[in-house]
Order: structure tokens, then C-alpha cells, then sequence
């Protein structure tokens, strides 16, 4: 209940603000704009323009995970402010007694984020499903289509959207659009404009780089609505408006779910693929360091966009320091691994400690790795203690 | 030529000028074998399709025979060879006069775009659509979009082709197809429902297919005789010894049957060059024998011949790529010129015929199937660049290595086989699968009858199940991998496919709530005239199904609780009691009472509150309360009220003709789907977002601080992996002369105690900054346990 009034809170707080004015006007130019769409798209009976005219509600979810995004970064601001500020009030006081309630949310919001773009995402997905299923028993309904109002319905849309995802600053979703793998419609159309590169290499500036899949999502949605308006006019029937709606539903497909993966994988606590790479490395570098034996329970995994949680069991030597084990793993994951735990352990450590009791030299060349020095007390090998 | 550029750049093995004249005879033959299909469509309309086929393979026969002399001494077959020579030419037979029929039903330009495909380009629209090996490499998507443009030149050939002067013939069996067994077809396809014109089109891409089996099939064969060639010519002569037969029993039968229509014709037309066979050989002898001597010269003969020159000269792949765009550019061109000059000579001579009805005419959708197939068959057929291993890494010379194994794709029977062996094993998803086969045995029925009585109603109620079967894949699909092993992506396992499964499921229904309100909105302002007749009798069905689901459902349920089997933990009847007053689901709970529940269990309400006061039992609650469970139980709920507001509003409008009963009920139920659903998605989504479990007290870190020699601990986090088990990780600063591995110890037993699984501990001395300010090492999250040493 607490995270649903402080989301409220927060986005009556957007909402005074200033800098997002200009997002507010937007809202509100989407709102009106979805309601006009869909009462004509009711009226016209078409299901491709309805399949168009969900684009509308996607926008809706596009500036909804925008607010929550920029509501997570001031978020993030104001409460290192006010660590600041603690810290330099009570700093005196006992600091550590545990007065404070556990945190519902150990790790912060930056999860939110993850959450809103699979969630719009995955509703964009069904809904597209929805329509799939819609258009098929509008088919078999055969219902006449007024053409009447196709064109201005679709432009509406054609142009809230393409201001909704050129002028609301949204940074998740372009760390999703930037980092998840392109969609077939952003491939096929890729492959063309490469080949039409052959031909004028002069395009190339213009057409090689990635295109935005929500833009390119709406540009091939209107030349649908137009050659369906288009056929429609010319007396086609039923047929293509549910074969435009059909590839409308497969082209939202096709868009959205690159991005559910992305998402969904994070949500999933899985290691982003092009992080194993670099983990790989720092690990492999890790292992080989003095005293430690090997690494188990390796979980490393996305806790949102760019943020890395890891932790890890070592099993080091029986005599290694396990301070300077740690502190040299430490050193090599931390560059890679934001927020990481390590865990260190000993086989039988209880052994070691009568022993200890029994050899006080062991512990007494604790800092020294190499039992070189005194090979005739004792030898480790690999846990083992020999004593001679 | 638009192609010639196109071929320089290609051509690499051999230059340009080298093969020239071949390429251009090529055109040039296929050009006139253009020419030759439209004469003998032309001939078509005036005699029997067998006869003209008989014609003409008779005069390439000859002229094979002279060329050829396929039987000379040295070829002697045996047995078995014989009968596979016969067998392949009645198949060459067939397809032939299929061909042929397609022809005079769909006209030349549409038979020159359908079937005057090579095999390269249907083998790979085939490769493309059955194997997904092939992914991934290097020019897929090119072929995925060569397939499709070829589907869409196809799908335009066949329904946007509207040459509208065909369809107006109230039966279009015209001067042409008076015989037998073309009103058999007619009768056969107008009891499938598809026009005459679409008929001929479907043959054609069996024709086509067909040869492309027979084709690919026949290689071994080729060899075997010695020579495409010599097999050609061999294949030709016996087919028309098949045809001999067949020709002469055409013949009586047009003799027999169709004398009386002749006769009832001639009245009105005399001109007509007359169709029984008998009566106008002899007269039409040269009218005939001519043109099936071009007919066989240029499609049979000469195109053959070039065909094998080019093929060896340029390659097997340019050869038929050249070839196909080659006729489909001319055969656009020349059936412009033809329905010109056609309909010009109608107008002249013919007046009144029903010729003018039969040609088919250019209509967009031909120019557009023209445009599409171009660009197939240039996708299609341009050689895949072969990449045939994954790239692995650098060698230690720095030169690229690959790994060439592929994968080696299981075969269809074995895959399923496991996974229904996988299914079965458990009983969350034995329910699921078990639950979905009654569901989609109803929806078949439902389909069946919908399609035989031909009601509209049932039919789209049958897709509503099939779309709400598809909540119950994904259930079932969860259930499964959710069991899946840890791999190195996935360290924590697949649990958390479950909780993403019944977020999913969740937001599913909210999509579903979404558009039955929608609709609702829209049906409440004109509320629509119901046919309520067979509607009571599906709905009750459905509702009868849906039972089933929610009792085997909720059965499940009760017995995983009463149970205990599977549980690690057995706790008695309060804990029971725990886990039904912290479900939120209270149409659940109405279900497993009836299981020996007490009924007390209300009581605790739907609050978090009430398992607060007992951390340890709270805990419980979660072993089988998984949320992919709940997202498809809810679903089938949501399809119960569904038949239910059915049912009611049926009820209502039958007996008192309250049609604004249908949307109120809409309303309600969407409403209902809506309220049910939101529980579900925010546990969900708590547990997506690493909530931290409301069991972890306080308590227990405080006694990690009780503990000799702990300072302090940070970062400390927990959360739900899956509905089940709970993971965690924390940092603990000591003091500088505790025992690192005795307190790692302690703590972790504390947490086994807080059913917490998988922990990972890092205990941190006041000497571990100062190793890391000595390695200089970022910091990361340690900021607050290096106030704790410094505060000291």
C-alpha cells in the first residue's frame, strides 16, 4: 500500500514539476487522442485500425514507464541527500543499532523500471494476441466497414505516437531498444536497405543506422492502413481488413518481443549476455589468486539496466588469510560486479583450530602464504595439513 | 534487358561474353515457350485437353526418337528399372494433364506464373518453412522474405484476383468445358466453395508440387538410365503410349455424353469451330496439326534441349533463375498484347460468343503476383552463403576458430515422447496437461459442428476456447521448465519461470477484463439482437468443462496441503490454517473446504497482517502456493463466470427480452475478472521485484548482532527466489580478533533457522579496507561498513 501511494505521491510530484510539463501535455494529448481513436474505431468496424489504434494504449505505457523511470532517478537522488544529511546529524550518536524497519526493498527501486517495461511490453503482446483472435471471428461475422473515418483515425495515431516516442524522455526504454536484439521487422527492413545500398551507396548515411522499432512499428502499421483503406475503396471486402489486421497484430509481435525477453530475463535474476564475457575473465583471474581453491555457487545477475548483483562462495586454503583473500577477490569483481557478496570458507575449519592450539607456529606465519619458510613444521596442500 | 546487369555481377565463374549467346538463347526459348502455352490455351478451348496433350507428345516423341534413339542396342533395362520407368511416367502423365486443365481453367499468364517455377526455389520455400537449422546463418532472413513474397503472390493469384468478367457466368463451364470430367471438377469445387478459377489454381500448385517431388525423387532414376536425355526422351515416348488409351476413351465419351448439348448449340451458333472431335478432324486437320506441331516444338522440344546446354554451360542455379523471370516478364507482356488483339478479333468476328466471358483479362492482382514471384524467385534462388560454424574464439596465432558440430536436431516423435513422459511426472502439470486435453477435445467438437451446421456462433465461441487454451500452454510450458537444471545463464534455475508464467497469466486476464469491458461500453449504447437458441446449450457445455477444470484444480490444491508428502516441512493444521488466510483467492478457498478444511479459515481474512505473528509458519504457506497454479486457475475461473454471465443473460433475454442484460452482465464479469486477478499480479510482482519476505524479523538480525564479536551488518537482502524458497546474502563486520569461519558459521545456522536458503555470508574486518585501499580497489557498496570501522 506504501509503494502505491508514494508511486502517487511521486507522480502528482512530476506533475508540478516544470521540467515535465511538457510530458504532462502529452498525457493529456494521448488520452484525448486514444479516446477519439478508438470511439471511431468502434464506429468504423475495422479490426485494423483497432490493432493500429492499440499503439495508442501502448503510448500510454510508454509515458507511465517514463514517469516511473524519472521518478526512480529523483528517487535515487534525493535518498543519497538524505544518507548525506543523516550522516552528518547522528554521526555521534550510536549508528548501528537496528531502530530502523528492514526495507521492503533491499535493493532499491531500480527493479521498478525492469518491471514497467515488461509489463507494457507483454501487455502490448497480448493484446496483439487479443486481436489476432478478434479479427478471426470478425471474419466470420462479416460485418460491413465504414472507410469514413480510417484515414483521419490512423493519422491521429500515427502522430501522437511518433511525438510520444520522439519527445518523452524514457530511459529504460532506450537502454531496451539499444541493447535487446532487433526485431525480424528491423532486420528484413535492415536487409533491404543494405541492398538498396549496393545500388545508391549515397542512402547509406541515411538508412544503415538502427531505426527505432516503435517508429518503424508505426510507419509500416499506416502503409497498411493505407493500402487496406485503399483496397477497401477499390471493393475488396472483408478479406484484407483481416489480413492487414493479421500482419498489423504479427509486425506488433515482432516488435515487442525482443524487448519482453530482455526484460524478462532480467526479472528472471539471469547473467545478461553480453556481461559473461567480462565476467568470465574477472573470474578466471580471481581463481588464480594465492590461496584460493575454487569457486562455487557463482550467481551473478542483472538487477536492472546496467546493474550487475553477484555473489560467491570461495573455498580457499585451510591457512590463507581470509581477509587478503577477500580483499584480492574483491578487487577483481568489483569493477564488473556492482553490489557483490562474498563468501569465504575453509574445509573443516574446526580441525584447523585444535591444531592451531597443538602448532602455534601455523598461526604464527599467518601472513605468509608459502609454508616454504618452515616446510619442516608443516606443508598445505590443497586443505590439507601435514605435519611432520 | 532488366536482367542482364544483374547476371554480369554474378556471374564470376565464367565472364560474360563467354556465355552470352547461351543466355540469350535461353530468353529467346523461353520467350517462345510463352508463346507456345498461349496457343495451346487458345487450341484448348477448341479441343479436348487429353487429345491435344496426345498430340503433342506423339510429334516430340518422333522428333526425341530421331534425336535421341533412346531404344538402341545397348540400353536394355530389367525388371525392376521398367517398372520404375513406368511408374514415374504415369506420374509425369498426370501432372501433365493437371497442368494442361489448370491451364484452360486459370488461363496461360496465370498458369505461367504458378507452375513455370524451378524446384530450386519450391525446395528452398520448403527448407525455409520445415527446418530450423538453418537459422541464424547469414541470408535467412533474405529466403524468410522470398518465401513470404512468395505466399503473397500466391494469396493475390487466389483471392484478389477478381477478373470480374469471369464470376458473372452463372455456370462457367463454358463452350470449352462441356465434357465430363470438367463438370465433374466444377461440381466438386462448387461443393468445396471456391470458384472454378481458384480451382484451377489449387491444381496448378499441386501440379507444381508434384513435379517438384517426382523431380527430386527420379535423380537416382536418371542416372540409372543413363542421361537426362536419354531418360527425357525414353519418359516422353512411353507417355504417349499411357496417353493412347486414355485419348481414345475421351473420345467415345465426348461421343456419348455430350451430343445433345452439341446439337442444342449449333442452333445458335454455326460459326463456332464445332468440338466433337469426330465430326471436325478431319475438316479442322490443319487448323490443328499445325499449331500442336509449334506447341510440341517449342514447349517440349527446344526448351528442353537449351535448358540442358544452359545448364551445363552457365550454372544449374542462373540457369533457372534467368529462365523463370525470363517467362513470367514475357508472359506479362505477351498476355497484354493477347487480350488486346483477342478481344479485337472478338469484336470482329465472334460476335455474341461467350469467348469474350472466358478470357481472362490483366487485373491488379496478376500485375502484383507478377512483381512478388519476380522477387521471389530472385530471393529464392540466389546461393545461401554458407556459414557453417560458430564462431568460438581466437587461436593462440590469432587466427579465428570455429566450431563446425552443428546441432543435431531430435526427431519430432522422440521430443515428444520426453516431454509427455516430463509432463506426466508431476502432478501441477499432469493437472495442466490433463485439464488442456478436455479443453481442446471440447474446442474440436465445438469447431466441427460449428463448421458442419454452419453456425457463425459456435464457431467463434471454439476460437474463444482456442485463445484461452493458449493460457493454459503457458502454464504448462512454465510447469515444465520450471524444473529445469541451473545452468550458467540461469544460476539460480528456472523457479522464477513460474512466478514470471503467472505474472504473465495475470496480465492476461487484464488484457481479456480489458476488452469485454471495451465491448460491453460499446454494446450498452445499442444493444445488439441475440440469437439465443444454441447459445444456452454451448455455454452450459462450457461451464460443465470449466467445472471440471476448478474442481481438479482446487482438488490439487487441497491435497498438496493435506497431503504433505512433498514437503519438507510437516506442519499441521495451523499451518494449513496459515496458508488459506494468506491465499487471496477466496473462490479457491470455496472449493478446497469442501476438501475438510475447518471453516474458520475466513476468518483470518485476506490479509498479510494475520502470518506476521509466526515468521516460521508463515513460510509454510508458500510451499505449493505457486503462482503459475494460480494465474491458470484463474483463467479457467474467469472462463467459468464467463459461461455463467452467459448463461444468465441467455436466460434473461429468452424469457423477458432484456437484450441490455448481455453488456450489464459483460460488465460485471470483467469487473470480477479484474478484481480477481489484482492479488495475483502484485504477489507476483512483489516477488519479480525482490520484495524482502515479510517472515524476516527484525529478530533475526538481531541476534546476528548478539553474536561475540559482530559489530555490525549491512547489505543485507533477502528475497523470494520462487513461491518456495528464499535466498539471501549479507555482510557482517567483526571485530579484528574474531574468528571469521566460527561466526560464518553461526550466522548461517540463524538463517537455516529462518528457512533461508542459500546464503552467502561476508564477514569483513577492519583489515580488509585496508587491503583494499592497498590494491586501491573500488569500493563498490562498502561504503557503510567502512563508516562502521571508522565510527569505532
Amino acid at each position: 500500500m506504501s509503494t502505491a501511494t508514494s508511486v502517487l505521491r511521486s507522480l502528482f510530484y512530476l506533475l508540478k514539476g516544470s521540467h515535465s510539463r511538457s510530458t504532462v501535455i502529452i498525457t493529456m494529448g494521448t488520452l484525448v487522442s486514444c479516446l477519439i481513436v478508438f470511439t471511431l474505431a468502434g464506429q468504423t468496424n475495422s479490426m485494423a485500425l483497432q490493432a493500429f489504434c492499440s499503439l495508442c494504449i501502448f503510448d500510454l505505457l510508454f509515458i507511465g514507464t517514463a514517469l516511473l523511470s524519472a521518478w526512480n532517478i529523483e528517487n535515487r537522488n534525493t535518498k543519497v541527500r538524505q544518507k548525506i544529511q543523516s550522516n552528518n546529524n547522528d554521526s555521534s550518536t550510536a549508528l548501528f543499532i537496528p531502530t530502523q524497519t528492514v526495507a521492503t526493498f533491499s535493493y532499491g527501486t531500480a527493479r521498478f523500471e525492469v518491471l514497467a517495461v515488461f509489463t507494457s511490453t507483454m501487455l502490448s503482446i497480448l493484446g496483439a494476441f487479443f486481436i489476432l483472435k478478434e479479427s478471426i471471428e470478425k471474419f466470420l461475422e462479416d460485418e460491413p466497414i465504414h472507410i469514413g473515418y480510417l484515414m483521419p483515425a490512423s493519422f491521429i495515431t500515427f502522430f501522437m505516437h511518433l511525438i510520444v516516442i520522439y519527445f518523452v524522455p524514457n530511459q529504460s526504454f532506450d537502454h531496451v531498444i539499444a541493447a535487446s536484439s532487433s526485431s525480424w521487422l528491423q532486420e528484413h527492413v535492415s536487409d533491404i536497405f543494405q541492398n538498396l545500398c549496393h545500388y545508391i551507396p549515397g542512402l547509406s548515411r541515411l538508412l544503415l543506422p538502427r531505426i527505432n522499432p516503435l517508429a518503424l512499428l508505426c510507419w509500416c502499421g499506416l502503409a497498411i492502413i493505407f493500402s487496406d483503406s485503399f483496397l477497401l475503396t477499390m471493393g475488396y471486402g472483408h478479406f484484407v481488413d483481416t489480413l492487414s489486421s493479421l500482419l498489423m497484430a504479427f509486425m506488433t509481435f515482432g516488435t515487442m518481443v525482443p524487448m519482453a525477453v530482455y526484460s524478462g530475463k532480467i526479472l528472471l535474476q539471469t547473467t545478461p549476455a553480453h556481461m559473461i564475457g567480462q565476467l568470465d575473465k574477472c573470474l578466471h583471474e580471481a581463481s588464480r589468486l594465492d590461496g584460493v581453491l575454487e569457486f562455487r555457487h557463482e550467481h551473478f545477475w542483472a538487477l536492472s539496466f546496467g546493474t550487475l548483483v553477484g555473489s560467491l562462495h570461495v573455498r580457499c586454503r585451510r591457512d590463507a588469510d581470509e581477509q587478503l583473500v577477500l580483499a584480492h577477490v574483491w578487487n577483481k569483481l568489483a569493477n564488473v560486479v556492482q553490489i557483490l557478496t562474498i563468501h569465504i570458507f575453509k574445509d573443516d575449519w574446526l580441525r584447523r583450530q585444535t591444531h592451531t592450539f597443538m602448532q602455534p607456529q601455523v598461526t604464527h606465519h599467518g601472513h605468509s602464504h608459502s609454508p616454504s619458510n618452515n616446510p619442516s613444521s608443516a606443508s598445505a596442500y590443497n586443505g590439507f595439513v601435514v605435519v611432520t | 534487358m532488366l536482367d542482364s546487369d544483374d547476371f554480369s555481377k554474378t556471374s564470376k565463374s565464367r565472364p560474360l561474353a563467354d556465355v552470352l549467346h547461351i543466355f540469350l538463347l535461353l530468353i529467346i526459348i523461353k520467350i517462345l515457350k510463352t508463346f507456345g502455352i498461349f496457343i495451346t490455351y487458345d487450341l484448348l478451348k477448341s479441343y479436348h485437353l487429353v487429345l491435344i496433350l496426345f498430340l503433342a507428345t506423339l510429334f516430340t516423341s518422333i522428333c526425341l526418337l530421331l534425336i535421341q534413339k533412346p531404344f538402341s542396342s545397348s540400353f536394355r533395362p530389367n525388371r525392376a528399372l521398367f517398372y520404375r520407368i513406368i511408374k514415374y511416367t504415369i506420374c509425369l502423365t498426370i501432372i501433365r494433364l493437371l497442368w494442361l486443365f489448370g491451364l484452360t481453367l486459370c488461363g496461360p499468364l496465370r498458369t505461367i506464373l504458378l507452375f513455370e517455377h524451378s524446384d530450386i526455389v519450391i525446395l528452398a520455400c520448403f527448407q525455409v518453412l520445415f527446418s530450423s537449422s538453418m537459422s541464424g546463418q547469414q541470408g535467412h532472413t533474405a529466403r524468410i522474405r522470398g518465401v513470404v513474397f512468395f505466399a503473397l503472390a500466391v494469396l493475390a493469384i487466389f483471392a484478389f484476383d477478381n477478373d470480374d468478367l469471369r464470376q458473372r457466368v452463372d455456370h462457367p463451364e463454358g463452350h470449352a468445358h462441356h465434357r465430363f470430367f470438367a463438370h465433374i471438377f466444377y461440381r466438386l469445387t462448387s461443393f468445396v466453395g471456391v470458384a472454378d478459377h481458384k480451382g484451377g489454381v489449387i491444381l496448378l500448385l499441386f501440379a507444381l508440387f508434384g513435379r517438384c517431388a517426382m523431380n527430386s525423387w527420379s535423380k537416382k532414376l536418371v542416372l540409372d538410365i543413363g542421361g537426362p536425355k536419354k531418360f527425357y526422351a525414353l519418359t516422353t515416348c512411353l507417355s504417349t503410349v499411357c496417353l493412347i488409351p486414355m485419348s481414345f476413351i475421351m473420345m467415345l465419351i465426348n461421343n456419348l455424353f455430350l451430343d445433345p448439348t452439341e446439337s442444342a448449340r449449333s442452333n445458335f451458333q454455326t460459326t463456332l469451330p464445332t468440338t466433337t472431335v469426330t465430326a471436325s478432324f478431319f475438316t479442322n486437320l490443319t487448323a490443328l496439326i499445325i499449331p500442336v506441331l509449334i506447341i510440341s516444338l517449342f514447349i517440349f522440344v527446344l526448351d528442353f534441349y537449351v535448358e540442358q546446354i544452359a545448364i551445363v554451360k552457365l550454372d544449374r542455379i542462373r540457369t533457372y533463375r534467368f529462365g523463370t523471370l525470363a517467362m513470367i516478364f514475357a508472359s506479362l507482356v505477351i498476355s497484354f498484347i493477347w487480350v488486346q488483339t483477342v478481344s479485337a478479333a472478338n469484336s470482329n468476328a465472334w460476335l455474341g460468343r461467350t469467348i469474350e466471358v472466358e478470357e481472362h483479362v490483366l487485373s491488379g492482382g496478376v500485375v502484383f503476383a507478377v512483381v512478388m514471384f519476380a522477387f521471389a524467385t530472385d530471393l529464392l534462388s540466389s546461393p545461401i552463403r554458407q556459414r557453417s560454424g560458430a564462431f568460438i574464439g581466437y587461436s593462440q596465432e590469432g587466427v579465428p576458430l570455429f566450431n563446425l558440430t552443428h546441432q543435431r536436431s531430435q526427431s519430432l516423435l522422440l521430443i515428444l515422447k520426453s516431454s509427455l513422459r516430463d509432463i506426466l511426472a508431476e502432478s501441477d502439470s499432469r493437472q495442466i496437461f490433463y485439464f488442456l486435453c478436455i479443453n481442446l477435445t471440447f474446442t474440436f467438437v465445438e469447431l466441427l459442428y460449428g463448421a458442419w451446421t454452419n453456425s457463425l456462433g459456435l464457431l467463434s465461441d471454439g476460437f474463444h476456447m482456442l485463445f484461452d487454451c493458449t493460457a493454459l500452454v503457458v502454464g504448462l510450458y512454465a510447469a515444465l521448465m520450471a524444473r529445469w537444471k541451473p545452468t550458467r545463464v540461469f544460476s539460480y534455475g528456472y523457479g522464477r519461470v513460474e512466478v514470471l508464467s503467472g505474472f504473465v497469466n495475470g496480465l492476461f486476464l487484464v488484457v481479456v477484463a480489458f476488452f469485454v469491458f471495451y465491448e460491453a461500453i460499446g454494446r450498452l449504447f445499442e444493444p445488439p439482437e441475440i440469437n439465443t437458441n444454441r447459445l444456452l446449450i454451448v455455454s452450459v457445455a462450457g461451464f460443465a468443462v470449466n467445472m471440471i477444470g476448478i474442481f481438479s484444480f482446487s482438488h490439487a490444491h487441497a491435497h498438496a496441503h493435506g497431503g504433505g508428502g512433498s514437503c519438507a516441512m510437516s506442519h499441521s493444521a495451523p499451518a494449513k490454517d496459515q496458508h488459506h488466510g494468506h491465499s487471496h483467492d477466496g473462490h479457491d478457498h470455496s472449493h478446497s473446504h469442501s476438501h475438510g478444511h475447518s471453516h474458520g479459515e475466513h476468518d483470518h481474512g485476506h490479509s498479510h497482517g494475520s502470518n506476521e505473528k509466526a515468521s516460521h509458519h508463515g513460510h509454510s504457506h508458500s510451499m505449493r502456493d505457486n503462482a503459475n497454479m494460480k494465474g491458470v486457475f484463474l483463467h479457467v475461473l474467469a472462463d467459468t463466470l464467463g459461461s455463467v454471465g452467459v448463461i444468465i443473460s441467455s436466460l434473461l433475454i429468452q424469457f423477458f427480452g432484456w437484450n441490455i442484460s448481455d453488456p450489464i452482465c459483460s460488465l460485471f464479469i470483467s469487473i470480477m475478472i479484474f478484481l480477481s486477478v489484482l492479488p495475483l499480479l502484485k504477489d507476483s510482482a512483489m516477488t519479480l521485484l525482490l520484495q524482502t519476505p515479510s517472515h524476516i524479523q527484525y529478530e533475526i538480525l538481531d541476534r546476528i548482532l548478539k553474536l561475540d564479536q559482530v559489530l555490525s551488518y549491512s547489505d543485507e537482502h533477502f528475497w523470494n527466489l520462487t513461491s518456495s524458497t528464499v535466498v539471501g546474502t549479507i555482510h557482517i563486520q567483526i571485530a579484528n580478533d574474531g574468528d571469521e569461519q566460527r561466526i560464518t558459521a553461526q550466522v548461517q545456522g540463524i538463517l537455516k533457522d529462518a528457512q533461508i536458503q542459500n546464503v552467502a555470508v561476508q564477514v569483513e574486518k577492519q583489515i580488509f579496507l585496508n587491503h583494499l585501499n592497498g590494491l586501491n580497489s573500488a569500493l563498490g557498496q562498502l561504503a557503510s561498513s567502512q563508516r562502521t570501522f571508522s565510527h569505532r
